[in-house]
């Protein structure tokens, strides 16, 4: 953990970019882009999510086993929304897709 | 040099990776604890598409924005706080911690303004929730439920998170931080921009759809 | 202080029981082995709690009436019994009573990473489970363990709030543990005690604390919503607002079926410990048990739907969930053949901790294969909600779990009180609790195969004769329960003195003295051997 401090420039700098973010978010919303709108919207969060991450939490820097922790937070937050989507997204498969009935009809 | 070691362990450098270390698994847990709500609000965005737009148009997006880059800034402070406990600098660093703080106490300022709107114009879910006369009320009212669960948890991070820095602030008064040992300053750090990051997700979540 | 006439094996050290003495020395120590005591007192007086409960429930059901309690009371006292054996006496047991004592000593550690906050997790699980005590005095609850909602958020009209904050409470006990735990094992480890010389026990604490971090907070966070969903109206999982109660269940079963690994883990871990040790082998295939334990921690967490299968969850991702299942047979059973394998040509000796740990397979065995029966779409149809699902979940849990925990309390009894516990009760005891728990479950499994199903009060005449015998079991089975209650206390005072290393096992924590001193080593040991270093592994070698 003995890691140099950085310097004040870069946090500036990193400040800047997540202010400027910020307001892209702001006005992508103001433009009504739709979906298209919302899914830039999500993609500038995770950008300033690294930003603070890497900048500001020095990620790059710590140990390994820090970085191990953070990755497995993540990777278990995509087991719990992935398996509960394979529930949601499948719901209304019943009666059985209709591709699955065409690969059976050919015996 | 202040004997700032535990006797349990056998050098500092051992103590400050520990301490490290058993920051980042803590939020590794808090990322799971928000994640479920993240993930049920991902389940209802989904079959509720309509009514989550109607209920985001409750809320001020302009505000949340402003609410945005106060918490940024909190985090450039509080890395500017981090960056002079490591210099070993007391009054920069208890500058900053100070200032983070402000800017906390601001940012909630704004949120509890916001929650007292909601109150007025009887957008509470489960209280008065009559201020909604759209289409879908009740998927609405859902949407509500979320804003105010997701926010709310937020802010008691940071009220949390202000307990801490002042903890902190004390701390630096009492000149318990020098170049070598300064790893509670920057675990409190790690905590403040994890909160941080949170908020980044709900601001689009809850305000930009 | 005054000077004591003083033991040999304490002349230059003195014993982590010795020293401060009197209650307040207690509450506020930072000692892991003194913390370790602390849990040991709580979680026993809870299990004292859940297995009164559970008498009353046995009782009620000797007969097909309900004549002992009424439906409303059964509804509570099964609650009762689920929420605290589970929340309060299960998951900490073995992590909280000899993981505190013993991963900083088997490590060559002097406490744990942080003995503070471990403190502190003694106080949140004290705290938690006194806020779930309140419950059950103002009338208990009555939705079962699982809090389904929307009965448990709308319709139930008993403590839910006060039970739920409690669970939540300890959660973060569970959750500060299990950090502590992985950080002390990264970080703490005396020279040449590398991961690969790790004691098993170590690595399924590992892996424990992984599910217990990663798990809990998703219970944590769901609770609290339920909660906040009755107290003040926010209505995540509530069906008059769009809400879907399965969501509830989603997240419930994200933590609570990984919670059956966080039951068991450390159970596989002693049993490791205690087959190499009575059998003066070397472990085989220490790498796969070892690496077995991290596979069912990952695993664990992909197979929770099937507690879902006849819930209206999507029946596509019931076959995923079923699957996925039948996977973690796979390090199981990798488990369970090398401790097979250990025992073969060992010179095994059955002293009370090997009678559990033999005990312990052949019970985990039956309790996992019919685990592969639930797992199973269609069988599952007709035995979910049955005795059979009681049956199977006993099995792990006190056929395994408690069997386990029993073994290991025995075993390192004389390196924790200094004193030996009497061998020949001690066996007699395991005997017992073997064949009561035998009689207990097994009838269950034949119920549930005949359709009863469970958290019922009453029942149809005919299965009568499989609940008396179950009955009759479970009072063999309270009667060996409390045999070492009795004599593991009375040894604490007048037991025999023990040796350091009564057992001649290898391990760091038998090198020094019983009891440990505070600081466990007075100089930092050096580790040059591989872990159960027997006879047999050295002959190998050379």
């Amino acid at each position: 953990m003995s890691k140099p401090p950085i310097s004040s420039t870069t946090l500036l700098l990193a400040w800047i970019a997540l202010v400027s973010l910020t307001i892209a978010t702001y006005l992508t919303w103001k433009g009504s882009f739709g979906v298209a709108g919302e899914a830039v919207n999500f993609v500038i969060a995770i950008a300033k999510a690294t930003l603070v991450t890497v900048v500001y939490m020095e990620i790059r820097k710590s140990h390994y086993r820090a970085r191990f922790a953070a990755l497995a937070g993540l990777v278990w937050m995509a087991i719990l929304i992935g398996l509960v989507a394979s529930d949601y997204s499948t719901r209304d498969w019943n009666p059985a897709p209709v591709f699955w009935n065409r690969s059976i009809n050919r015996h | 040099m202040k004997s700032s070691i535990e006797s349990h362990f056998s050098t500092l450098r051992q103590q400050a990776e520990s301490a490290e270390f058993g920051m980042w698994i803590f939020l590794a847990t808090e990322v799971l604890f928000f994640g479920a709500v993240f993930c049920s609000y991902a389940v209802y965005r989904a079959s509720y598409p309509h009514a989550w737009k109607a209920g985001a148009g409750l809320n001020d997006a302009m505000l949340a924005t402003v609410m945005t880059a106060v918490l940024l800034t909190s985090s450039l402070t509080m890395a500017m706080g981090v960056q002079a406990a490591k210099r070993g600098n007391s009054s920069p660093l208890r500058r900053n911690v100070l200032l983070t703080m402000l800017l906390g106490v601001l940012f909630l300022v704004l949120k509890f303004y916001e929650y007292y709107e909601h109150a007025h114009h009887q957008l509470v879910p489960g209280w008065d929730f009559s201020g909604y006369q759209g289409a879908s009320a009740q998927n609405v009212e859902l949407f509500m439920s979320f804003y105010f669960a997701m926010t709310g948890l937020h802010a008691l991070h940071m009220i949390v998170g202000l307990g801490l820095l002042a903890t902190i602030w004390v701390m630096a008064g009492r000149g318990r931080f020098d170049e070598a040992y300064h790893a509670p300053v920057e675990n409190i750090g790690l905590y403040w921009h994890f909160v941080d990051i949170v908020w980044i997700f709900l601001f689009p979540l809850l305000y930009l759809v | 202080m005054t000077p004591t006439l003083v033991e040999p094996r304490s002349a230059i050290r003195e014993s982590y029981l010795a020293g401060e003495t009197g209650i307040w020395s207690w509450l506020k120590t930072i000692d892991h082995k003194r913390i370790a005591i602390l849990y040991m007192v709580s979680i026993t007086f809870f299990f004292l709690v859940g297995g009164f409960a559970a008498l009353l429930i046995r009782f009620e059901l000797m007969t097909p009436q309900g004549d002992l309690v009424d439906a409303n009371t059964y509804n509570r006292l099964f609650t009762t019994h689920g929420a605290i054996m589970v929340w309060f006496f299960l998951i900490p047991s073995i992590p909280t009573v000899l993981g505190n004592f013993l991963i900083p000593i088997m490590i060559g550690a002097k406490d744990l990473a942080f003995p503070r906050l471990n403190l502190l997790s003694w106080y949140l699980f004290v705290t938690g489970g006194l806020v779930a005590l309140v419950a059950l005095l103002l009338g208990g609850v009555d939705t079962g363990w699982t809090f389904y909602t929307p009965y448990s958020s709308t319709y139930s009209n008993s403590a839910v709030p006060w039970l739920v904050t409690g669970i939540f409470i300890a959660g973060f006990s569970s959750i500060l543990t299990g950090l502590n735990f992985i950080t002390t094992i990264h970080t703490m480890r005396a020279p040449g005690m590398g991961w690969f010389r790790l004691p098993l026990f170590v690595w399924s604490h590992y892996a424990t604390s992984i599910i217990l971090v990663l798990a809990t907070p998703v219970l944590a966070i769901t609770l609290a919503l339920v909660a906040l969903e009755k107290l003040v109206g926010l209505g995540i999982f509530d069906p008059a607002l769009g809400g879907d109660p399965l969501l509830f269940q989603h997240l419930f079963w994200f933590y609570s079926h990984p919670a059956v690994y966080i039951m068991i883990l450390p159970g596989m871990g002693v049993i490791s410990e205690l087959i190499a040790t009575f059998s003066r082998k070397t472990i085989f295939g220490y790498t796969f048990v070892a690496f077995a334990s991290l596979a069912i921690a990952l695993f664990g967490f992909l197979v929770w739907g099937h507690h879902m299968f006849v819930s209206g969850q999507s029946a596509y991702a019931s076959m995923v969930f079923s699957m996925l299942s039948f996977f973690v047979a796979v390090p199981s059973a990798v488990k369970v053949f090398n401790w097979t394998a250990t025992l073969y040509k060992g010179s095994i000796s059955f002293e009370t901790p090997m009678l559990y740990a033999i005990g312990f397979i052949g019970l985990f065995t039956v309790g996992g294969l019919t685990g592969l029966w639930l797992a199973t779409l269609g069988a599952d149809v007709h035995l979910h909600d049955t005795y059979f699902v009681v049956a199977h979940f006993h099995y792990i849990m006190v056929g395994g779990m408690v069997t386990a925990y029993l073994g290991a309390i025995h075993y390192w009894w004389p390196k924790i009180s200094g004193r030996m516990y009497p061998e020949r009760l001690g066996q007699a005891s395991a005997i017992l609790i073997f064949a009561g728990f035998n009689l207990t479950f097994f009838p269950q499994f034949l119920l549930g195969y005949l359709g009863m199903p469970r958290r019922y009060w009453q029942y149809d005449a005919h299965f009568q004769m499989y609940n008396v015998m179950s009955t009759a079991g479970a009072s063999i089975l309270g009667l060996g329960y409390v045999l070492p209650l009795v004599y593991l206390l009375w040894s604490f005072k007048r037991g025999e003195a023990a040796p350091a290393n009564p057992w001649g096992a290898t391990g760091l924590e038998w090198q020094i003295e019983s009891p440990p001193p505070t600081h466990n080593f007075t100089t930092t040991p050096t580790v040059t051997t591989r872990p159960y270093d027997y006879p047999d592994a050295r002959q190998e070698e050379s």
